[in-house]
């Protein structure tokens, strides 16, 4: 569905000098320099995966997603999407592709959005049946019908985010690219969108790619991750794989209902957390523990380390 | 073709929305009108002309009344719309649409005059019928030169706002670019009142086209075939600024990074 073989793009900046002296220098002769922003990342995405492009700030994602949506030509490398080379625009690309941009907005402000929608409409030909019911159960799902013919400046931002969202889902789009989908939206929309992306996900084989600082959206619809630090892919899989692989020791978490160890403990290490919570650590990987008191056990569970917590190492590492 | 007509819908639907810019727009364009009109009668009564060059004071306030109308159609503020455009990102969006860029364009500058050209074709067709009333082809042929005039300059601002992927701020030009509309657009005074080596210089560029030319067909001062003539010259002046546009917009689109908030 999407190929990038290694994808390179670097911005030429200048840096402005600091005073009037600096200022009348730069007025001369400007020194430009070259920020690589993306160096070298190839992937492969199939049809019907959601893929979350994870990363801190200027790690390179939001350039990542406008190579792929057509807005840069890379400067190394090559992209193929859907057979299509994004940058050339071809009609049948845009017309399979939907973008929310966190920052670029569709809609037109001083008019309602249902005027943009019906331009949409237009523009990428959809059917009047189509329309009226994918936009009917977007409104209804979003929670937004009674906002939809009031002019766009008199909205509030959570409310824009949701028509934006649905400016990139009328048409069905192929491949859905989101960058920061849930910035200002509350958490009962949060899960809505969820809901949706993971339903046209699954009936419709929609390829979803996005980008966000909520871990939740992350955990809550992709498959995969993808990690970008300054510009570098410095990691693919899957956030179960990822999870392991940042457990220190397998270990589990066992909370019981009397202070004591239910359990024959000699082929574990146990350290206790808490009154009737204990984290045991398993020695190797053969050990079995036996004479577990089912009755006196509240629950079990395996100890895995959060994605944030995940990402927050890498981060703070890598950055 | 019906989306194209969609987007001219939309910013007719905006330009009713800012009523209190259009008529601050036609107000001080009534302003300027009539400082024209007093410095030309001052002209006429002080040198106690009743013609100059062919013009009588009737035919100088028509022709002077006409092409300042004109200019509200034929103005530049769509030069900076791609500037602005790509200064805030904002060009990502259109983009990223199955749609052609300059005919989205041409849409937005369409629905944008919408009023104008209204009120331009009421005006346009009462001028005409007056003089050539029973002339069916003058008609036909002036109206040619309204609509491939249109063409032609929005095809002159479409190659112009390319500069808005080199330049920040494009707004420096607006005071040069209307200085040359003003000069080589006879909008104070018809070109032909200047020696006949300077006139036929100056006559066939795109500012006159659309001022002096397209004034002067209205108020019957050619016939149908000099009119048609100065179609294909549009025409002509059409095509260079298109091929300008494609190669500049190509070179821009290499540039473009899509920033800003």
């Amino acid at each position: 569905m999407i190929s990038c073989k290694n994808l390179s793009y670097w911005y030429e900046t200048f840096e402005k000098q600091e005073g009037i002296r600096g200022t009348l220098s730069d007025l001369k002769k400007r020194k430009y320099k070259k920020v690589e922003a993306v160096k070298n990342i190839s992937f492969e995405i199939e049809r019907g995966e959601i893929v979350g492009i994870l990363g801190p700030n200027g790690a390179g994602k939001t350039t990542l997603i406008k190579m792929l949506t057509g807005i840069l030509p890379p400067k190394e490398g090559e992209i193929s999407s859907m057979g299509f080379c994004p940058f050339k625009k071809e009609k049948n690309y845009l017309s399979s592709i939907g973008v929310v941009m966190g920052q670029k907005s569709q809609l037109i402000w001083d008019l309602p959005a249902y005027e943009t929608f019906k331009m949409i409409k237009e523009i990428y030909n959809i059917s009047k049946t189509d329309f009226e019911n994918r936009m009917n159960k977007l409104v209804e799902m979003l929670k937004i019908r009674e906002k939809l013919y009031v002019p766009v400046r008199k909205l509030s931002l959570g409310e824009r985010v949701k028509f934006e969202l649905i400016c990139a889902l009328l048409h069905s789009p192929r491949i859905l690219f989101l960058d920061e989908p849930t910035l200002g939206l509350d958490v009962v929309s949060q899960y809505a969108i969820y809901d949706f992306l993971k339903e046209i996900n699954r009936k419709e084989q929609t390829t979803i790619l996005l980008t966000s600082h909520y871990m939740k959206d992350i955990e809550n619809l992709a498959d995969k991750i993808m990690i970008i630090i300054n510009g570098e892919k410095v990691k693919e899989s899957t956030i179960e794989d990822l999870k392991k692989e940042f457990a220190i020791d397998r270990s589990y978490i066992v909370e019981t209902k009397e202070d004591i160890i239910p359990f024959n403990a000699s082929v574990c290490r146990v350290e206790k957390m808490k009154e009737c919570q204990y984290k045991i650590y398993i020695l190797n990987e053969n050990s079995i523990l036996d004479q577990f008191d089912l009755s006196k056990i509240n629950f079990i569970k395996e100890d895995m380390p959060e994605l944030e917590e995940i990402i927050f190492e890498m981060f703070s590492k890598d950055t | 073709m019906k989306k194209y007509l969609y987007i001219i819908y939309n910013q007719c639907a905006l330009q009713l929305i800012y009523k209190f810019d259009f008529f601050v727009g036609l107000l001080s364009k009534a302003v300027q009108l009539f400082m024209t009109i007093f410095i030309w009668r001052a002209i006429y009564i002080s040198n106690g002309y009743e013609v100059i060059k062919g013009y009588t004071f009737e035919t100088m306030i028509m022709y002077i009344i006409m092409n300042n109308f004109s200019s509200i159609l034929f103005s530049f503020e769509y030069c900076f719309r791609l500037g602005q455009m790509i200064r805030s990102g904002k060009l990502t969006t259109i983009l990223l649409r199955p749609i052609s860029i300059l005919g989205e364009g041409f849409s937005y500058y369409l629905g944008n005059k919408f009023i104008y050209i209204i009120i331009y074709i009421i005006v346009f067709i009462t001028m005409c019928l007056q003089l050539k009333g029973s002339q069916i082809n003058y008609l036909i042929a002036c109206l040619l030169l309204v609509i491939i005039n249109v063409g032609m300059f929005f095809m002159l601002l479409s190659f112009i706002s390319t500069l808005g992927f080199r330049f920040i701020q494009m707004w420096p030009l607006r005071p040069i670019l209307t200085a040359f509309y003003l000069l080589l657009g006879g909008v104070y005074f018809p070109l032909d009142l200047l020696s006949e080596k300077w006139y036929s210089i100056i006559s066939l560029n795109p500012f006159s086209l659309v001022g002096h030319i397209t004034t002067k067909a209205m108020q019957g001062f050619y016939n149908t075939k000099e009119i048609l003539v100065y179609c294909l010259v549009s025409i002509l002046w059409a095509e260079i600024f298109r091929f300008f546009y494609g190669r500049a917009m190509e070179r821009g689109l290499k540039l473009y990074e899509g920033m800003g908030s």
